[in-house]
């Protein structure tokens, strides 16, 4: 409506300011010769110039002048032409007026697109993440939400969701630090709290830090909260408290529907204590499963003989070959299976130090260690990615451990690449170091494993093999 | 070694079409040793069209055609053949589109001719109208009288207002 | 909303073009003065218009609306600000818009400043430009909106031609277009001089600024796209014959017709009919160019035939102003008498002879352009016409043009002595000679067509200094009045001087580098040389690097004469990822007497780089002779004679307010 009013007014403005000659009381328009005369002016004192410099005679500039006057004096019959004067009519104008401006509303009305809107691609923005968010991508979300919380930080939505976003990615600090505004927001709510707390514990490694812990204590005497009820276990256990641990856990499981969605990793946990503490897995967890209890070297547990040749398998196959983090996981889970606590945690470690420079795999690893609930029981160290430090040590190795290393990253690359496959720049930095190390019919592999990737993209394919073609 | 066959890209209208990238224009690896023998394949060159191209001579076009083409052109000199022989062989096989500078036929007469038709024209219309206008140029001018020319001069030096 | 209210800035501009093109005319024709100046107002509020439409569509693309199809087809997000600016008229909706924004332009300065011209030329004036706005406006509304929307907007446009990204080529069109554009003036002095029957010196002179300007725009738009492609394309060349080059190039062969033949109208009352039909002709190759170009026809005949809606509207517009207005000038010429009388040997002849040969040159480009078209439409054979064709049939005859331009300043008006006359063309004849002698044995020069391209461009150069001189009063006059004259000569000759002077230069630069360029390809390493002409390139060093959008190598070449260093070039091959195109940058260093000229190529593979080297002795002085003919076109312009509000102008404007009853 706005639109169509300001469109009218200029219409109308348009056609009156067009029409308003019509609205003078008198018009006159002389058909002068002015202009004309000024030129032959001109023209003599070119001619009085030309003159003066000696560039024609006397009798040229004689004729030549009067030539001028003579059109001089044409030119002034000209003017008797006469005049035009028109008086005022204001019908005409107001016709004029009323043509035009109908003519313009008429035109646009039928080839316009009257309330289309703008559409700046900065105003877009927000559409265009959101489009790529509802498409599954994290990142266009959180970028959405933060630039949400930019626009409205007072909004307890747009941090609750921002935090659970960068939880879901695993970005636990930054979700911490969301949760952080959503709980001033919220004040005491009890779910907001423990989810903060949650997240601050994950951004410390799992390790349940004091702030975290007033929370949990407070929500579990207040509410009764499970998840504040299962970390304050985790935190016994975290303080060497393992029967407390396994108690509080097992209360727990008891006070929660058996398909209350944290029951799994309650149970999970239940189970590696009771392994650990070599107690029977039944009394905490009353309906254990059969696996369940033989996981916690129970009774329960299946032939050993099959449990110790797939040990003595997997350790052959990976003295002949450790860059298999697979099998590492799945030595580790049998020895623990098998009831020894140490040899799985060796297993870990020993994986962790085949792939020290592919931090991909030292995640995965770490994942297996917390399912396995190693690392709460296990003294090994958790070693994550390479420092600076690693870097600094890598250059005082010996050729042969620096080869092993740099072996360990390429593996890593090539795990991480089997599972997150939509990586050309991965595949390229992969199919050259096979090329380096000197591995041709790796690299041909590797090669043939990304044509298959990418064969549906054209741009990515040429591009690939530019940067593969170009490699030495 | 792999070839980049570069498609001629139209750029918009006002903008001369051009393709990519120049550097393909001509390729070492074409060339004759002979000096005398290579000038010979690029003064053909430029006398040939890029087929795909938009009036652009072989010789300055980096299409993957025009490549193609030199090659023929240095095969045909390779081969023993007259200027006039290279020429036509590509006529044979391209048509006459192929000729930057068209050959004098019947259907193009009228374009050999109106060069010449141009200047006659021109020159006879420029002509006629000298013979009219002038031949007066070195009459003398019939004079104004002594009142009219006061009366201009009157005019010229703005004295007299309106006539 | 900004969109639609340029979409509706556009239709107003459109509805005023209507009352302009009709009101005025009538009241030129019954004599009514509030109708008449009904055209200065529409002019106003037609420019507004269109003005406020481009506005809305500029800043469409600066914030990247892609609802707008134009937008969406030929931006792209990631653009520098700059090139999404010059995007909005490197396509062609918005290109269409530009031409009529200029016309829009070229109406309002014609009311502006048109005070001295009397109100019934002034007012049919106005409406004849409006008319031609009309047909493009309907054109543009019709076939070519470019405010059309989209209802599911892309997230990102479609327009990143790495090519198009570049200054010169971003420019180009809108001096372009001022040219062919400002030639509708001199359409519509013409057909208002047809219909008022109004012909003499001062209809002339008021016609002769938009001349001028549109000449000098189409020049520099003629110099800069050759530039262009001088340094973007990377070969060396700057012109081919291309359809789209000749199509500007005609109407700037006509059009420097029409800015001398004006000059007899003013001067001399003499060849009216001539200059109204030559200033018919500009503008009916102007459309004609911009037929050819817009139409798509150049692209294929075949693609034009199948889908002719632009290109059959275009020809329809042509058809109805170019046969309209020479049905008027067949009509009416008749009634328009010359009154100039001139001797064979005089200026005035002179300038016809030049207007025979511009004219005549302009036909031979006009049928190589057309002409493979028109057969191809006749009996479907495909021929080709290149550069062989127009350096046998159009380069003699231009070599005619600037003996012409050479002598034509020796001639003075009415009638020349012709003894004295050719006394001084043997003297710069023979001056010319030896001076090109002396260069051919000091350079060890031989090819008889460059030195006789030459001998033509010393003989018009010095010719017009001969001229320059004369006029100062050389010899005879002691220096100081020299001076003194020299400083005080008008505008207009000056523009003479520096236009003919920048012809000369031009010319010489081309058959320089036409003839004399060195050149050479071939597969280099790093480290060898490779000499061209007295030259000796050395590929130094090689380097990969990342730019903003592209990958680029950049070489590093190293120019010396005689081992002693001269310069470095560094010549880029970029590679343009998200387009999948390359582009070449070449590295060119201007000497005074030419340019050093390195284009990196392709990698072999095996270490070497095919390295294409050229000195280009004169293309410098071709540009510089550009800028030259450019300037004498506004240094004319500034003419007090011509200038706006020039002393006389205002004396009369006082005058014209009288008591309306007549004296006589």
């Amino acid at each position: 409506m706005i639109f169509w009013i300001i469109a009218a007014l200029l219409a109308g403005l348009a056609g009156l300011w067009m029409a308003l000659p019509f609205l003078r009381a008198r018009s006159m328009e002389m058909s002068g010769a002015e202009g004309a005369i000024s030129i032959y002016r001109d023209q003599l004192d070119e001619v009085d110039r030309d003159r003066a410099a000696g560039l024609i005679s006397e009798a040229e500039c004689e004729a030549a002048r009067m030539e001028i006057e003579r059109r001089a004096l044409v030119a002034a019959r000209h003017m008797d032409q006469g005049m035009a004067i028109s008086t005022r009519a204001p019908v005409l104008a107001a016709g004029l007026t009323g043509l035009a401006a109908a003519l313009v509303l008429g035109g646009y009305a039928w080839l316009g697109a009257p309330g289309a809107a703008d559409a700046p691609l900065a105003a877009r923005r927000a559409e265009a993440l959101a489009a790529q968010a509802a498409a599954g991508d994290l990142g266009s979300r959180i970028q959405l939400l933060i630039e949400r919380s930019q626009d409205d930080p007072e909004s307890f939505e747009t941090w609750w969701m921002l935090a659970s976003s960068y939880s879901a990615i695993g970005d636990h600090a930054s979700a911490a630090d969301a949760y952080r505004h959503a709980v001033e927001l919220a004040g005491d709510k009890p779910g907001v709290l423990s989810a903060y707390a949650e997240a601050m514990t994950l951004a410390n490694g799992n390790k349940v830090p004091t702030a975290a812990l007033v929370i949990f204590d407070k929500l579990a005497a207040e509410t009764g909260d499970p998840r504040a009820r299962y970390y304050l276990a985790l935190a016994r256990a975290q303080a060497q408290d393992f029967e407390g641990a396994l108690e509080r856990w097992a209360a727990l499981a008891r006070d929660s529907a058996p398909d209350a969605p944290w029951m799994g990793m309650v149970r999970r946990d239940i189970v590696n204590m009771a392994r650990f503490l070599k107690v029977d897995v039944t009394e905490s967890l009353p309906d254990a499963t059969a696996a369940e209890i033989a996981a916690a070297g129970g009774a329960g547990a299946g032939p050993g003989g099959d449990l110790a040749a797939r040990i003595a398998g997997l350790e052959v196959a990976l003295a002949a070959e450790p860059k298999d983090y697979k099998s590492w996981i799945a030595l580790a889970e049998a020895r623990l299976q098998s009831g020894d606590e140490i040899g799985g945690a060796a297993a870990l470690g020993q994986a962790r130090r085949e792939y020290a420079a592919a931090p991909f795999v030292l995640q995965k690893i770490d994942e297996a260690e917390r399912a396995l609930g190693l690392d709460l029981t296990a003294p090994a160290p958790a070693r994550r990615g390479l420092d600076a430090e690693d870097i600094a040590a890598a250059s005082a190795l010996s050729d042969q451990e620096r080869e092993d290393m740099i072996d360990g990253m390429v593996a890593g690359l090539a795990a991480r690449l089997e599972e997150q496959p939509e990586d050309l720049q991965g595949w390229v930095m992969l199919v050259n170091s096979y090329r380096t190390l000197g591995k041709p019919s790796k690299a041909q592999d590797a090669h043939r494993s990304a044509l298959r990737v990418f064969g549906g993209d054209p741009a990515a394919v040429a591009a690939l093999e530019r940067a593969v073609g170009a490699a030495p | 070694m792999k070839r980049a066959v570069m498609k001629p890209i139209l750029i918009s209208a006002v903008l001369l079409a051009m393709t990519g990238a120049p550097a393909h224009a001509l390729d070492p690896n074409e060339m004759f040793d002979d000096p005398v023998l290579e000038q010979r394949a690029r003064d053909l060159g430029r006398e040939l069209r890029c087929v795909k191209c938009r009036n652009q001579s072989i010789f300055d076009s980096n299409a993957g055609i025009a490549q193609d083409m030199r090659v023929v052109v240095r095969e045909r000199i390779a081969a023993g053949d007259s200027d006039e022989e290279v020429l036509e062989w590509l006529r044979e096989r391209y048509g006459d589109y192929v000729l930057l500078n068209p050959r004098a036929t019947g259907q193009t007469a009228l374009l050999w001719l109106a060069p010449l038709g141009f200047l006659v024209l021109s020159g006879l219309g420029a002509g006629v109208y000298l013979y009219r206008h002038a031949g007066g140029g070195d009459a003398p001018d019939p004079a104004l009288s002594d009142e009219d020319r006061a009366r201009a001069q009157a005019l010229l030096s703005g004295r007299e207002k309106t006539p | 909303m900004s969109v639609e209210l340029g979409h509706f800035a556009l239709i107003l501009a459109l509805v005023a073009a209507l009352i302009q093109s009709s009101l005025p005319l009538w009241g030129a024709l019954s004599g009514s003065a509030a109708a008449m100046r009904v055209g200065d107002r529409a002019a106003q509020i037609q420019f507004l218009g269109v003005a406020g439409a481009f506005a809305a569509l500029t800043w469409a693309y600066v914030v990247s609306d892609f609802s707008v199809l134009s937008v969406a087809m030929n931006s792209h997000s990631s653009k520098p600000l700059l090139y999404k600016i010059t995007g909005v008229w490197a396509n062609h909706e918005g290109s269409m818009l530009l031409w009529v924004l200029m016309l829009a332009l070229f109406g309002l300065l014609i009311s502006v400043f048109g005070g001295v011209i009397p109100a019934a030329l002034r007012a049919t004036t106005l409406a004849v430009q409006a008319m031609v706005g009309v047909g493009f406006y309907l054109f543009i509304l019709l076939t070519s909106n470019p405010f059309e929307r989209i209802a599911r907007p892309p997230l990102d446009g479609q327009g990143m031609n790495p090519l198009l990204q570049d200054i010169g080529i971003a420019l180009h069109p809108p001096l372009l277009y001022m040219g062919y554009v400002g030639f509708s003036t001199a359409f519509s002095f013409a057909v208002a001089a047809l219909i008022t029957g109004r012909v003499d010196p001062a209809w002339a002179r008021w016609m002769r600024p938009w001349v001028l300007l549109a000449w000098s725009g189409l020049t520099a738009g003629i110099a800069l796209g050759s530039w262009w492609a001088y340094y973007e394309l990377g070969w060396g060349g700057f012109w081919f014959w291309d359809p789209v080059e000749n199509a500007s190039f005609m109407p700037w062969l006509i059009g420097t017709a029409l800015l001398h033949s004006a000059i007899v109208v003013e001067k001399r009352n003499a060849l009216l009919k001539w200059t109204i039909l030559l200033a018919i002709l500009t503008f009916a190759l102007s459309l004609i160019g911009t037929f050819l170009v817009r139409s798509g026809i150049l692209t294929s005949v075949h693609a034009f035939a199948t889908d002719p809606s632009r290109g059959a509207f275009i020809l329809v517009l042509l058809s109805i102003y170019i046969g309209g207005a020479l049905c008027l000038y067949a009509w009416r010429a008749n009634a328009i008498r010359d009154t100039g009388v001139f001797a064979l040997w005089s200026r005035e002849s002179g300038l016809l002879l030049n207007n025979v040969l511009l004219v005549s040159v302009t036909g031979i480009v006009f049928v190589g352009t057309l002409y493979p078209l028109a057969l191809e439409l006749y009996n479907g054979a495909k021929i080709t016409v290149g550069a062989p064709y127009f350096n046998q049939t159009f380069l003699p005859v231009f070599a005619a043009i600037m003996l012409v331009a050479a002598l034509g300043p020796f001639l003075s008006w009415k009638r020349a002595r012709r003894a004295d006359v050719l006394r001084r063309a043997g003297w710069v004849l023979g001056l010319s000679v030896a001076g090109t002698a002396g260069i051919a044995l000091g350079f060890g020069l031989r090819e008889p067509v460059g030195l006789l391209g030459i001998v033509i461009s010393l003989f018009l150069a010095i010719a017009t200094l001969a001229d320059l001189l004369r006029r100062a009063g050389v010899p005879g006059a002691p220096i100081g009045t020299v001076l003194r004259r020299i400083i005080g000569m008008p505008r207009s000759a000056w523009g003479l001087w520096i236009g003919h002077g920048g012809l000369a230069l031009a010319a010489a630069g081309v058959v320089a580098v036409s003839v004399w360029s060195a050149e050479e390809i071939q597969t280099v390493r790093k480290g060898e040389e490779t000499a061209v002409g007295p030259y000796s390139f050395a590929l130094i060093d090689i380097e990969n690097t990342q730019g903003p959008n592209y990958q680029t190598s950049i070489a590093a070449l190293r120019v010396t004469r005689n081992g002693e260093l001269v310069t470095m070039l560094f010549p880029e091959r970029r590679w343009y990822p998200v387009e999948q195109q390359p582009t070449t940058e070449a590295g060119i260093r201007t000497l005074w007497h030419g340019d050093l000229y390195g284009v990196l190529g392709d990698p072999d593979g095996r270490g070497g780089y095919v390295t294409r080297y050229y000195y280009n002795p004169g293309v410098p002085w071709m540009w510089a002779g550009g800028a030259l003919i450019t300037l004498s076109g506004l240094i004319s312009l500034t003419d007090r004679r011509l200038r706006v509000g020039a002393p006389s102008a205002r004396r009369s404007r006082r005058r014209a307010t009288p008591s309306p009853v007549a004296a006589e």
